[in-house]
């Protein structure tokens, strides 16, 4: 993990954190506001891997948790999982494909939503599913899928126009499809 | 071998998955430690609290001055309407206002008569600005900018406008966590105003979407209460302040064991569009001692 990374991590996590509880707010009332911080975890799983993730996830959620929560470490717990779950998927990581990223962010939130309906709603005593699907769960989801368009490509242009211009790895990246080239050739050559 | 597969395999070799247990037992340690004993990491919060909390107050001042710019761009049209609308609006204050002072003079006399000087006007109380949701959607419980520094503390009540919003559930150096009492799983000990029949408020959040909030357990034998009656906070309560508007009745149901009556009533706070409360420095808790 490059300086590069971290740097920009926190810069995005810190971002994030304050668009999702200071600016958004004032669009709560309005309906449901989108999970920005889950669409960061997600996509920093997807084009960073695991460990960048669960790191991302980590302090999002403590963020959460210290200013949302009376037991600190829930929603950081929460957030580990959902990066190294979203990291698994980094070993399919294009910079052009869109599909898999979006697809990473919808299960994601879908899975933190239930957790969120067991653990806020269901060990409260309150099995409102219905409502909570429609009134809370859906919302979210849509807005979160709606700006995760914007947001995902934002993200990847920063990763890889700021982030991923290393040039030792470029060249190492060049000399391998050079390599990969050469082998193929040559095994066509044998065959 | 192809230098790309290598490449993959020294990927494998960072121990993702340790990464993962050392987190998990490190979430799992803050849990029980904050959740046993019962204070909170102040040293994380304060430091997460002195870099976040000034950016969140820029952001809100930012937001309430484009705000400010967006509104001062109104037709003439809409300002005649609404100028008409305030002007319908004085008239009905000016009458409450006559009829508020009727009020008053009477309270002032009953006072004297009962030596009662505690009503909830005449404690100190601070303003504050709500500068951060919590997390989620809706406000189950929000940030404002003051914290232990300017002398808030756990329980202390909070207030908006005339109505009860809620109650101080964490404090850090500069900022502060209300939790509303539309929240899900808070119950407020309340009483009718004019019969004192008790009652319990509850938060819920899918009435809240009708602007509205669950009450229950009103033992009413004489059938005194009516909607439209008004509902404040009861002596009875271990942490909220006695007198304290909550709402109107707007429903009255009888339970199915005939004796309580349930129903939802209507609160005086906008709880969609906090964004200036007031802080009630005074404690039930020590109002007691």
């Amino acid at each position: 993990m490059t300086i590069k990374k971290i740097l920009t991590g926190i810069l995005a996590v810190f971002l994030f954190f304050l668009i999702q509880s200071s600016v958004l707010k004032n669009l709560a009332y309005s309906g449901a506001i989108p999970n920005l911080l889950l669409i960061l975890v997600c996509s920093y799983g997807y084009m960073r891997g695991e460990r960048a993730a669960m790191w991302a996830g980590f302090f999002t959620g403590l963020l959460l948790d210290i200013f949302g929560m009376n037991v600190l470490g829930l929603y950081a717990l929460i957030y580990v999982y959902l990066g190294y779950l979203a990291g698994l998927c980094h070993s399919w990581y294009e910079p052009m494909e869109f599909r898999i990223p979006l697809a990473i962010i919808f299960i994601g939130d879908l899975m933190v939503l239930f957790v969120q309906f067991i653990l806020f709603f269901v060990l409260n005593g309150d099995f409102g599913f219905k409502y909570y699907l429609i009134g809370k769960a859906l919302p979210e989801l849509a807005t979160t899928m709606i700006s995760s368009v914007a947001i995902y490509p934002l993200l990847l242009w920063i990763e890889e126009r700021f982030v991923n211009v290393d040039p030792a790895e470029k060249k190492k990246r060049e000399d391998w499809s050079v390599g990969d080239l050469a082998e193929a050739e040559r095994k066509e050559g044998s065959d | 071998m192809s230098p790309v597969v290598k490449q993959k395999e020294e990927r494998k070799k960072i121990p993702a998955k340790y990464l993962l247990l050392i987190f998990t037992l490190a979430c799992l340690g803050l849990m029980v430690f904050t959740f046993t004993r019962d204070i909170p990491v102040t040293v994380a919060e304060d430091a997460a609290g002195t870099v976040i909390v000034p950016f969140q107050k820029g952001i809100t001042r930012l937001g309430s001055a484009m705000v400010a710019f967006v509104t001062e761009h109104h037709t003439i049209e809409e300002l005649q309407a609404e100028n008409c609308r305030l002007q319908d609006e004085i008239d009905e204050l000016g009458r409450k206002n006559d009829q508020l002072m009727q009020d008053g003079y009477e309270l002032t006399q009953l006072r004297q008569l009962y030596e009662l000087d505690n009503s909830y006007s005449e404690y100190e109380k601070t303003g504050a600005t709500v500068i951060a949701a919590g997390s989620g959607n809706r406000f189950n419980s929000f940030i404002i900018d003051k914290g232990r520094e300017d002398g808030i503390e756990k329980d202390m009540n909070v207030i908006a406008g005339t109505g009860l919003v809620g109650i101080v559930t964490e404090t850090g150096k500069n900022w502060s966590r209300v939790n509303t009492i539309i929240s899900n799983g808070t119950n407020v000990s309340a009483a009718v105003l004019h019969s004192q029949n008790n009652l319990i408020v509850s938060g819920d959040m899918e009435l809240m979407q009708q602007g509205r909030i669950r009450y229950s357990q009103l033992s009413d034998k004489e059938q005194n209460v009516h909607p439209g009656d008004k509902v404040v906070t009861s002596n009875i309560s271990d942490k909220y302040l006695p007198g304290i508007l909550i709402g109107y009745i707007s429903t009255v149901d009888t339970d199915s064991n005939q004796l309580t009556y349930s129903g939802q009533l209507t609160p005086v706070v906008d709880f969609e569009h906090l964004s200036y409360v007031l802080i009630i420095k005074q404690k039930k808790a020590e109002l007691e001692d």
